[in-house]
């Protein structure tokens, strides 16, 4: 295996101890932090020549959102590591008990091109914080920062346990191969099954980032421009190539009416009458992502945009309308700047929908009435939930992000990327004397014995009188 | 495939929303407390009947331990489902942000033979806690519980919500064609495997408790008596079959000369001077198993014991000398009442012969010194560690319990059962009007919107100098 020399490697320097002292781990992540800083530039022109990333986006998510996760580290690396001290029953009352923050060891994070620095980076922060050494596979479809950041990374960390790995589809399969200690994959569905069956034939944890179509309710309540601000907002960052972007909308047919001008003037608010000279609108990743989008256009009826430049990768800020559930754009995860709109009569019936659908990475709910929003969230199931607006829950670092189902595995931001690296070992560390507060427990049984064990080591349950 | 129907009427009554109030979660958590304490009788029975388990360790393990873990959850059962509110940043201040508690869904548990009652009744407490619509499958290898869990625990519980399905190895194959939302599986490695493979296809989340070698350094300065009784009780306990029983000892050969005759004194003082005759130790479970464990009888040297009875499955409290890394005894998990001692020339050696090996279950330490018990600790990685004893760390139920690697993933026991079992999601309420905040992110861009931006949702390093 082309690999196995690499990840002995790395093993044995997990072995050697060397990543376990904070000072290490804190010099690792403020490199890390000195990357940001000083590759910024080549960071934005390499995501700009990649898929025509906004300056303005690309600052956002690439850097300040990657720095904010960064500094969170390490503001709170040390209460972090801490052992937890835990509770302890009467038996073991004069003994310590508390949780040790273990590394796992080798850990392998493979990244996705739609947000390439952040989503191989933001894990990398928690997996170096937790003790590990890492492999990173950054996405060969973005060729500039692929090579970016295999360039750059191993200048700024220790190469000793740190490394970063160019790959396609086939030596991919052939880096899965080998053991890692923990596997975090960021991408489709389809390609999570094949990673976590790599995975289980050598009992390797996962988390699993993936995806789905993530259904954004519009009640009749509700600010209607705002809202078409804040859906618009969410849909075309990034020219919708986001995986928690809201993927369609579901509306009574009145409030469609009305939202159709109120998205139309958002959209041109945004990027101007011709979004295609604006140069704060992205571009479609790729030539075989471009063909697969585009294709999605014939469903339902333009409304909105719709026009396309196949030489540019453009595909304009669209709203399609008058589309059934069994059109093509209603099949899969767009991934474009396409929003389709779905009529339902009402609130009930959107939950239904929702419901009768893959669990998806966010539901979004709009509407002025705080029973509406909390209806949806509370009847429904999906990764995360934005009420009266879209992807703002994940710039939290004190959110869980993750999915469910077939949306992912798993959660990270903040301490939850520490807590996803880290091995959470239950520890008891007893006196070697006071062996007359064991011998109850041995042979010979005897029901005193058993009474007094029962007495000194049951859990009651408190009075149901009582205010809990 | 049979099963399809059983997991399909589950599902939909997990939809209608039966097992999302506090009430009935309670409801069925306390019906289950009735189990225990009505079927007491037949649950001791049944496991004596079984594999003669001793009434005095199946009221710990098998009623006890599961009475603990059930009040455990009753008490803080209203605290684990709230919502939880997060800290927010600047530009959320006026939203609501937390994280909710949502059940799976329909969760399969499989549980193994050596403790029938406990190792599928604790993480069914977790799942009905979480909401969760369950299906156990219990071992089939325990036949008189098998039967006992099947007819009972129907009647106790809600049967629109929870199953019990007796299957062997080709019907669990099938069962688990079907798509769960989560599996919980106590059990082998190499079944493990095969579990989360068939997780894979679905993309259903795993926790695996599993097994290995758990070793147990016994360092040159301790209280030898002492040791040697908690070394035997954890061994010897339930014949051996104890998924964090100590699997064999590490020590100078200086302390095997001493620890031979304490170990001798404390079978003696335990299970009399014929062990076959004392009400209080257990038998091997099955044929099968009894000739596997037989067949390691022949590493290294008997020390003490080594009498086996095959019409009774009887194998002695057996402790092994002589024995050297490539013996049968150290290729496998024991799973029996025998107890290799290897000879190692230090603590230095001890570790790193533990560290050669996959991860195991626990790590045992037995020192006076704490330093090498810390040391010992600190320079290995396995599920869960105790110092100067042997099984106690599992009994707290306010420490988590799980392996890495090899041993398993995942933890569980008190709330981290009930995390298990539910899902994380981070959500975001926002108003629906204030729109005046969200107009630096959107379109077009500037570099006064992202100063802007980045003053409203950064997070800064905390001063170096600051004592943290």
């Amino acid at each position: 295996n082309p690999y196995a020399g690499l990840v002995s490697r790395l093993r044995a320097a997990w072995l050697s101890g060397k990543t376990r002292p904070m000072e290490y781990r804190v010099a690792q992540l403020e490199a890390l932090g000195r990357f940001l800083d000083e590759k910024k530039q080549d960071i934005l022109e390499a995501t700009a020549l990649d898929m025509g990333k906004p300056l303005f986006e690309a600052e956002f998510s690439e850097i300040l959102l990657c720095k904010n996760e960064l500094n969170d580290t390490l503001n709170n690396l040390s209460h972090w590591m801490k052992d937890e001290h835990v509770e302890r029953n009467l038996v073991t009352r004069l003994d310590s008990a508390f949780i040790r923050k273990d590394p796992y060891g080798v850990v392998l994070i493979i990244a996705p091109w739609n947000y390439p620095i952040h989503l191989f980076l933001v894990p990398l922060i928690g997996a170096i914080a937790a003790g590990n050494c890492v492999i990173v596979k950054p996405s060969e479809i973005t060729k500039n920062t692929e090579r970016l950041v295999a360039e750059m990374l191993t200048c700024y960390l220790d190469n000793d346990c740190f490394a970063v790995v160019t790959t396609g589809v086939e030596e991919t399969t052939r880096l899965l191969e080998n053991k890692f200690d923990y596997i975090f994959f960021t991408g489709s569905p389809f390609v999570g099954r094949i990673v976590m069956a790599a995975a289980a034939k050598h009992l390797t944890p996962v988390t699993l980032e993936l995806g789905g179509k993530n259904p954004c309710y519009v009640s009749d309540a509700c600010d209607v421009q705002n809202v078409a601000r804040r859906v618009a907002w969410g849909r075309f960052f990034n020219a919708g190539q986001t995986c928690i972007a809201p993927d369609y909308v579901l509306c009574s047919a009145e409030m469609q009416e009305k939202l159709l001008p109120a998205l139309g003037k958002a959209i041109a608010d945004f990027y101007g009458p011709n979004p295609q000279e604006s140069p704060d609108f992205s571009r479609i990743v790729g030539d075989k992502q471009f063909q697969r989008v585009q294709a999605l256009l014939r469903s339902g009826r333009v409304v909105i945009g719709g026009q396309t430049d196949e030489k540019e990768r453009y595909i304009a800020p669209t709203v399609l309308v008058d589309l059934q559930p069994s059109d093509p754009i209603m099949q899969e995860e767009i991934f474009g700047p396409i929003l389709p709109i779905v009529i339902v009569a009402n609130m009930d019936e959107a939950i239904d929908f929702i419901n009768s659908h893959e669990r998806p990475l966010v539901v979004y709910a709009f509407s002025s009435d705080d029973k509406v929003v909390n209806q949806v969230l509370e009847r429904t199931s999906s990764g995360g939930f934005c009420g009266n607006d879209t992807l703002m829950h994940v710039t939290l670092t004190s959110l869980p992000f993750g999915g469910i189902g077939s949306s992912g595995l798993g959660m990270y931001h903040g301490k939850f990327t520490f807590d996803t690296f880290a091995h959470h070992r239950g520890c008891l560390h007893r006196g070697m004397g006071r062996e007359a507060l064991n011998a109850l427990r041995y042979p010979p049984y005897s029901q005193q014995k058993l009474g007094i064990v029962r007495a000194a080591s049951e859990v009651k349950r408190k009075g149901a009188c009582t205010l809990l």
